[in-house]
């Protein structure tokens, strides 16, 4: 069962941001009543006279919208508007009986109608999807069948209505229920729960166009004399398709309305036969439906491209963070000489100046000062840099050794590959090769990946004889205009899908955030390289990447 | 007598040029004299047995790690006490040279206390241990010059053996003994029986060749 009085509480509050008091409920129900009769007596039109058969039946929208709103309570308010329309617009041309027995047939069907919507567009509150819209058109369709033909047979039984019409009129009756809901709930539904999204600025000038667009279809279907109003109907699609593409679902609902309203007044003024009626009403079916349907599309790509781009930003504030934590960690080492330098300098000074010193020379002092702030001025470019990359991301590009840059990443681990037992071999060309790349973030890429060569070898045991030495292998090389590095190791390999590894937050450690390689491949692709992986001769997980080569001139 | 232990050197090698600098002169104003490598490398090049003094390595270089100028040393059977200077807080750096045979370690930024006191320390180890070992060498080398016979005498002494004991033992005349008795003495350059008893205590190894 539907929680009632919990989705009535969070209906109203969507309206009035409170809940509603008994007596403004049954405003409600009046309200309800009351525009059911009006739409009624407006939408009758070529009907079946002098029942409640016509091809356009937007009233029954306002049935099935109450039930979603405020749930199978409401039930007996359908019946009683539908009596009272009954009476008011065709004076009750039937026995009260089978008005009433056809009330009820039609409060049941709307009633079910309006609980399995509300049941298919859980939470969404609009139809905002393929799938909830693919429900919406179901449940009109499958809902106003038994209604239209139960209605009919009604009247049929008693030979109100010739039986040799009982499916025409069925027809007719679930046409325009269908076409109702279809065009009318929507925008009902729109306005109850009013949907704040970004919506997509339309200059004022195109929305004229657009209104514009549907008047003259309007014309040249219905105003033109030598038109033939069914082989034209196509010229309602530009208009439909262009304000479902620009403006949504909303916008797409609100064309709609135009040419169904644009028609009934067109089929009023010159009197067409109801079946012209009817053949008329399938064609705007297949309109809305198709308006419908590129207006989900338009609404579902756009939310896609917004979450895609919130996710985008996330991502890259993830990265950028991971990557400023990472750069902070390789100028520790940096930052760490000159402010060890300057702690040195000053003491020195210090125990020249206070007479500690065993060397008397009257030139140390300044000399030692001056050495001092040179050190001073070297740590302010290792935080300058810092600072440009979080603003920028960008690095300090300069031509780069390639062997010192690869012993220096590599020096920091040196006291793991001695504990863990790994040989190391590696293979730089001499003269070494050049790269045009900042030192540092490189250094960093390659450090990573070294400790995680580190960190899968030492998960693999070497206590059996014969078994090769854990392994790291480090090979640099010419590659055309390129310079490629390889690291390999003989370790386990990689565990999880070669093309995930670079992923965010793809990890195999318990520790550690599976940045690393995300923010390596940030870092190799910045300085226009490549990098990837695949399985090393030595058997375990090889990390290539190629930079641009330096050519010394 | 050997001639006089060479002078102490504290020895710095780092491959950032301002912190060796830096280094080299505060240990140059606390007296100590000081040489300079930016590279394990260039320091094997210039380092010669039996050098005192101490080395003072930067654990993180490019290079020839501090790990690796150890082995270098060690493999070469350098006596020269190793001080690390590790980044601050590695606890697995400072653990590794330890164990590979280092001194001390010290942390950067650098404690003017601790350094002097970590320095000197070294520095007096490694002159006494180049003292002892110029001793040991030098006993050696005169106990070299004594004969097999001088040597039987001397085994027999540091025993603890009378003169007639040793006469019975050697077969030869109590006389005999006093006179290879002096010349032992005059050999190992000492004056007095106790200090020829310290020197073969001292030195453990020496007349173990002669009783073979």
């Amino acid at each position: 069962m539907f929680a009632s009085s919990a989705y009535r509480m969070t209906w109203t509050a969507a309206i009035t941001d409170r809940p509603l008091l008994s007596w403004q409920l049954a405003g409600v129900l009046a309200a309800y009543v009351a525009a059911y009769v009006a739409l009624d007596w407006a939408s009758y039109i070529a009907p079946v006279a002098p029942f409640a058969i016509t091809p356009w039946n937007p009233s029954v929208a306002l049935s099935v919208v109450l039930v979603y709103a405020l749930g199978a309570w409401v039930a007996p308010a359908l019946a009683v508007a539908a009596v009272c329309a009954d009476l008011v617009v065709r004076g009750m041309p039937a026995p009260l009986p089978l008005t009433a027995i056809n009330a009820l047939v039609m409060a049941t069907g709307y009633t079910f109608a309006g609980l399995v919507l509300r049941r298919a567009l859980a939470g969404s509150r609009a139809i905002d999807t393929r799938r909830g819209l693919l429900w919406f058109l179901a449940i009109a369709a499958a809902s106003s069948l038994p209604v239209a033909a139960t209605f009919v047979g009604v009247l049929t039984a008693p030979a109100l209505l010739p039986l040799a019409d009982y499916w025409y009129n069925t027809l007719m009756l679930w046409v325009g229920d269908v076409i109702g809901i279809v065009v009318f709930a929507p925008i009902l539904l729109h306005l109850i729960f009013r949907q704040r999204r970004a919506e997509v600025r339309v200059p004022p000038a195109e929305i004229a166009g657009q209104a514009a667009s549907i008047l003259v279809a309007l014309w040249i279907v219905f105003g033109l004399p030598y038109t033939d109003i069914f082989r034209f109907f196509y010229v309602f699609f530009p208009p439909v398709i262009w304000i479902a593409l620009r403006h949504g679902v909303l916008g797409a609902v609100l064309a709609s309305i135009a040419v169904q309203v644009g028609i009934v007044i067109a089929v009023e003024v010159v009197n067409h036969p109801p079946i012209t009626v009817l053949e008329l009403q399938m064609l705007m079916l297949t309109l809305a439906v198709t308006g419908l349907f590129l207006g989900v599309v338009v609404a579902e790509r756009r939310e896609a491209i917004a979450a895609l781009r919130s996710r985008d930003e996330e991502m890259n504030h993830i990265l950028r963070l991971g990557a400023v934590s990472e750069m902070a960690s390789a100028l520790a080492h940096e930052l760490n000489q000159p402010l060890a330098a300057i702690a040195n300098y000053v003491r020195a000074a210090h125990m020249i100046a206070t007479g500690a010193s065993k060397v008397a020379d009257p030139a140390l002092l300044p000399e030692t000062l001056t050495k001092a702030v040179a050190e001073v001025d070297r740590a302010g470019k290792v935080v300058h840099r810092l600072r440009d990359f979080y603003r920028t991301g960008a690095g300090h590009i300069e031509p780069v050794d390639t062997e010192t840059l690869v012993r220096e990443s590599i020096a920091p681990l040196s006291s793991r590959f001695a504990r863990h037992g790994i040989q190391l071999n590696l293979d730089l060309p001499r003269p070494p090769l050049f790269v045009l790349a900042d030192r540092v973030q490189l250094a960093a890429v390659i450090h990573n990946i070294v400790a995680n060569a580190v960190d899968a070898l030492k998960s693999i045991s070497r206590d059996g004889q014969g078994l090769p030495a854990r392994t790291i292998a480090i090979t640099v090389s010419a590659d055309g205009d390129r310079v490629a590095f390889s690291i390999g190791d003989n370790g386990p390999g990689l565990p999880i899908e070669i093309r995930d590894v670079f992923e965010p937050f793809v990890t195999t450690k318990d520790e550690g955030l599976g940045l690393g390689l995300t923010i390596a491949r940030s870092i190799i692709e910045a300085h226009d390289g490549r990098i990837g992986v695949g399985r090393s001769r030595l058997g375990g997980a090889e990390f290539r990447f190629t930079l641009p080569a330096y050519v010394q001139t | 007598m050997s001639k006089a232990l060479p002078p102490s050197v504290v020895f710095v090698v780092d491959d950032d040029h301002a912190f060796r600098d830096s280094l080299a002169l505060m240990l140059r104003l606390k007296g100590f004299v000081t040489d300079t490598s930016a590279s394990g490398e260039e320091f094997l090049a210039k380092y010669k047995p039996g050098t005192i003094g101490c080395l003072l390595v930067d654990m993180q270089m490019g290079g020839m790690s501090g790990l690796d100028l150890q082995k270098a040393l060690a493999e070469r059977g350098s006596t020269l006490p190793v001080i690390v200077i590790t980044a601050y807080g590695d606890v697995a750096t400072a653990r590794a040279a330890l164990k590979a045979g280092a001194v001390d370690f010290l942390e950067k930024p650098l404690d003017e206390q601790a350094l002097e006191r970590i320095v000197a320390a070294a520095v007096e180890k490694s002159v006494s241990a180049e003292a002892q070992a110029r001793e040991t060498a030098d006993v050696a080398a005169r106990f070299e010059r004594l004969t097999d016979r001088e040597r039987q005498v001397f085994d027999l002494i540091v025993a603890g053996r009378h003169n007639r004991e040793i006469a019975a033992t050697l077969g030869i005349s109590p006389r005999t003994v006093e006179v290879y008795k002096s010349k032992i003495m005059e050999k190992m350059r000492v004056t007095r029986l106790p200090e020829l008893i310290r020197l073969a205590v001292a030195i453990p190894a020496l007349g173990k060749p002669a009783s073979s």
